[in-house]
């Protein structure tokens, strides 16, 4: 059971054409059963913050490819082990 | 938490995926820090060991290609032992450009180069502009030499931007050169309405008035340094460049002509034509004897993929390579072509580089809307599951060698495509090529047989004029030919990718009158020199063409 959590999302490169030209989105994600981890975090930015074009932000399950993710400004590759 | 232990990929074909580095690992060069980004394959960098590498890339591709040659002996001009300057009172732009000097050393003479550096306010030219900046603000043995300036080219036209969504970019445009502090031009795309013919002549000459314009410069630019101090001062803003948005008539002509165009592909390899030539003209017309574009690795290797889709294979090297010498007196070099586009936006956003975001004509695009975009999805969504695409496609790209094809008079160089300024890939004995069967599909219908025959034994005649088309014929079959299709003058000029690209064009009067002076001009000469050609002598090839420069 994950309790509420308060994220700073911010978009850039051109990303943020896609959420309405705004960069910095702070956002409290609402508790749920789930722990929230990034991929839960994805669908919920499509549903709650996209603003047009899901295809050219999400494929599948992660982002687009060519879409770098960083948290705490670090990569999120960093965070996947095999 | 983040889940770990999870792969959201799909299966890999073979074999398990390679171990992925974590954040309890290390940073693999010094062992120490904690890892921040992961590069390539599986290194994992530290933030002080990832600017270190960064760093150091950007001044080896520099080094290794031998394009600053720190005490080449060249020309005039004072250069610097350097004066130590105390940290507080570092200017940025400060550095480079010749110092003075005081105490007992003799002035050393020589001559800076003087660098263009092409920023589109995108994430890899900003880079660029911020090592360079940096570079030249180092101390003594390690700085680069080079006298640089900035040129910006404001596309909105061709987006189809709103002039306020244009005014706003360029205000912040201005912004980030006025903190760069080196001297700065602004040009509008539609500048190109006004450019000479001569922009899209080779010319081997160095350009006129280099010396001049180099020395004023330089002095100019110390100048204002001196008299105003420590501030950032305003850069000086040259005549030529912008001052105000552009003549309206101007814009709705741009917005025209990008509107004619019928494949977002072909407006993509137009607008990327007209930027290079009037990048050159800015280059041409201050001195500038270098251009450097931030193409990096990634994009490098998509325009690699893409330029072979598009039919440009034959100049390769020319398109990808280091350095492009085709234009003659200016040479254009790409020193981010060893950064991946994630080195890039992990630099920019770790160490605080500033950028300028503007839309351009394939943005929110579709996938399947143009060659380029189709290339670039299919490059990166290769990388994500083999990340050692792009640096392949790039060490390929390495390879490619700038030679004449065998076949050609050697010595004298072919002509050249009058929008690429490439030389034209024409060989006239090998119809088997795309571009002879193009060429031989050119020709009329009613053309004698006897005329055809000849084509292949006719050999530097005919050379790049499209094969045996008009060569050989009376005078006024050919004049007659001529006003029943314009375009053929000025499709016979352009090499095969351009042809393909000038077919989604339906008219050729939306162009810049430029484009068609020059070929206007080349028309009726090549014909002369056809017609002369047995009288002349072999060395007069070089002799018969006065009017280039």
């Amino acid at each position: 059971m994950a309790a509420p959590l308060s994220v700073e999302v911010e978009f850039g490169g051109g990303a943020e054409l896609l959420f309405d030209g705004v960069k910095k989105h702070q956002v409290t994600l609402p508790g749920q059963e789930e722990p929230w981890d990034i991929r839960n975090l994805l669908v919920w930015i499509k549903k709650n913050l996209l603003k047009e074009r899901p295809e050219l932000f999400i494929q599948g399950d992660s982002v687009r490819p060519g879409i770098l993710v960083l948290i705490n400004d670090a990569d999120w590759e960093l965070l996947r082990a095999s | 938490m983040c889940e770990v232990g999870e792969d959201y990929r799909e299966p890999a074909p073979a074999g398990p995926p390679p171990p992925r580095p974590s954040r309890e690992q290390k940073c693999v060069k010094c062992k120490e820090g904690l890892p921040v980004v992961v590069i390539r394959a599986g290194d994992a960098f530290c933030r002080d060991c990832f600017k270190a590498f960064y760093v150091h890339k950007f001044r080896a591709v520099l080094g290794k290609n031998r394009l600053v040659f720190p005490g080449e002996k060249v020309g005039c001009g004072t250069a610097s032992r350097r004066r130590p300057v105390p940290a507080a009172s570092r200017t940025p732009g400060l550095g480079g450009g010749a110092g003075h000097v005081g105490g007992a050393v003799p002035p050393v003479v020589f001559l800076l180069p003087q660098v263009l550096l092409a920023w589109s306010g995108g994430p890899s030219s900003s880079s660029m502009l911020w090592q360079v900046l940096e570079g030249l603000s180092r101390d003594s043995a390690k700085r680069l030499r080079f006298v640089p300036g900035v040129v910006y080219a404001d596309e909105g036209a061709a987006c189809g931007q709103s002039p306020e969504d244009r005014a706003k970019t360029l205000a912040e445009a201005k912004l980030v050169l006025q903190t760069v502090g080196f001297p700065w031009h602004i040009v509008a795309l539609e500048e190109v309405f006004s450019l000479p013919p001569s922009v899209l002549r080779c010319s081997a000459r160095e350009p006129v008035g280099t010396e001049g314009a180099y020395k004023a410069a330089v002095d100019s630019f110390l100048q204002q340094r001196h008299a105003l101090g420590e501030q950032s001062q305003p850069c000086p803003q040259h005549p030529q460049s912008q001052v105000g948005p552009p003549p309206a008539n101007q814009t709705e002509a741009l917005s025209r002509l990008f509107n004619s165009v019928k494949t977002l592909t072909a407006k993509e390899e137009l607008l990327q034509t007209l930027r290079t030539h009037l990048i050159l003209h800015v280059a041409r017309t201050h001195g500038y004897s270098k251009v450097m574009t931030g193409d990096s690795c990634t994009r490098l290797a998509i325009k690699l993929m893409t330029s072979l889709a598009l039919g440009r294979g034959a100049f390769l090297a020319w398109d990808t390579g280091f350095s492009d010498e085709r234009h003659g007196d200016v040479v254009v070099v790409r020193p981010m072509r060893e950064h991946t586009l994630k080195e890039v936006a992990f630099y920019n956003r770790l160490f605080a580089v500033p950028s300028v975001f503007t839309p351009a004509v394939d943005t929110k695009a579709p996938e399947k809307a143009s060659i380029h975009r189709l290339m670039e999805a299919f490059i990166l969504r290769l990388q994500a599951q083999f990340p050692s695409t792009v640096s392949t496609v790039y060490r390929t790209s390495e390879k490619l060698v700038k030679a004449p094809r065998d076949g050609c008079a050697a010595g004298t160089p072919g002509p050249r495509c009058l929008l690429c300024m490439c030389v034209l890939d024409v060989d006239t004995a090998d119809s088997a090529t795309a571009f002879g069967a193009q060429t031989f599909s050119q020709l009329p219908q009613t053309q004698p047989p006897v005329a055809q025959a000849e084509a292949p034994t006719v050999s530097s005649c005919c050379s790049g004029m499209g094969g045996a088309r008009r060569c050989c014929r009376p005078e006024e079959e050919e004049e007659e030919e001529e006003e029943e299709d314009p375009r053929a003058h000025v499709t016979e000029q352009l090499c095969y990718g351009c042809r393909v690209n000038m077919k989604d064009l339906p008219s050729l009067d939306p162009l810049p009158p430029y484009i068609l002076a020059e070929a206007q001009l080349r028309s009726p000469r090549a014909k002369a020199e056809q017609q002369i050609q047995e009288y002349l002598l072999e060395d007069h090839e070089d002799a018969a063409r006065p009017g280039e420069s």
